[in-house]
């Protein structure tokens, strides 16, 4: 059985995670994905559960680069969304992560 | 004796019909003052959002990107929807979607260093977020009428 990878935000990445791309500052959307998201989806085919909760003021573009960017990386829309499992208690950052993710279905797939 | 008896037994019931009476005056002043204060609490909420919008224009008609009120204003933008999913604003049942609306249309584009340009007061960001948070006060009016009204 695949042991799940956890990666909370707040704890592995930074408390104010802030901007799209690296340019923006090391706490990035882009920085996270390549840092931690691309990184844990590679290791196993398993489920990646992403802790929302305690990162300070979440942006949308930070959502956006940095799960929606992982379909523009080439990561399948659909695996994706079986293999992340978002935990907030905001309902609507999962939802508007999810939003990027499917909404980028067009840019193919990995 | 049975007069005695009798008149206990009015006694007793004009003393049930005055708790009664009591008990409703109390239970629909009570109903009238958690709406008055749920109403507040709207009113307090759409003033906030119109605050929100002020400030979210000023950051993006600024000739600069300013880092500070960037922060302030996601950190912002997370507060009040806090606020309107809990109690006892959650009643309102505002859709998700307003809300998703509301932070894309502030933090989505142009709120970063990396993509920053000054908007005229007339761009279709600025016209945006003029319009997604007008939308969400009047679902949270509509709310409040059909609700506490």
């Amino acid at each position: 059985m695949e042991q799940q990878i956890v990666i909370s935000i707040a704890k592995d990445f930074g408390r104010y995670p802030a901007g799209r791309y690296l340019a923006d500052g090391p706490y990035s959307g882009q920085a996270f994905r390549e840092k931690l998201l691309v990184p844990a989806l590679n290791r196993s085919n398993g489920a990646v559960c992403i802790e929302l909760d305690g990162a300070r003021g979440l942006a949308s573009s930070f959502l956006e680069e940095a799960f929606g960017g992982l379909v523009r990386e080439g990561f399948d829309p659909q695996t994706l969304l079986e293999r992340l499992q978002l935990q907030s208690d905001d309902p609507t950052l999962v939802q508007e992560i999810k939003e990027y993710i499917s909404s980028q279905s067009s840019a193919g797939s990995h | 004796m049975s007069e005695v008896c009798s008149d206990g037994w009015t006694n007793a019931v004009s003393w049930g019909l005055i708790f009664l009476g009591w008990f409703v005056v109390h239970k629909t002043t009570l109903r009238q003052e958690r709406r008055k204060e749920k109403r507040e609490a709207t009113h307090k909420v759409c003033i906030e959002l119109r605050e929100l919008e002020r400030l979210a224009i000023n950051f993006h008609v600024a000739q600069e990107h300013d880092s500070r009120n960037a922060t302030d204003l996601r950190q912002s933008v997370v507060r009040l929807i806090r606020q309107l999913q809990r109690a006892p604003l959650t009643e309102l049942e505002i859709p998700n979607r307003s809300l998703i609306l509301l932070r894309q249309s502030i933090t989505r584009n142009n709120a970063d260093p990396s993509d920053f340009s000054a908007q005229a007061p007339d761009s279709d960001l600025v016209r945006n977020i003029r319009d997604v948070t007008s939308d969400l006060i009047e679902v949270i009016e509509d709310g409040r009428e059909r609700k506490w009204e």
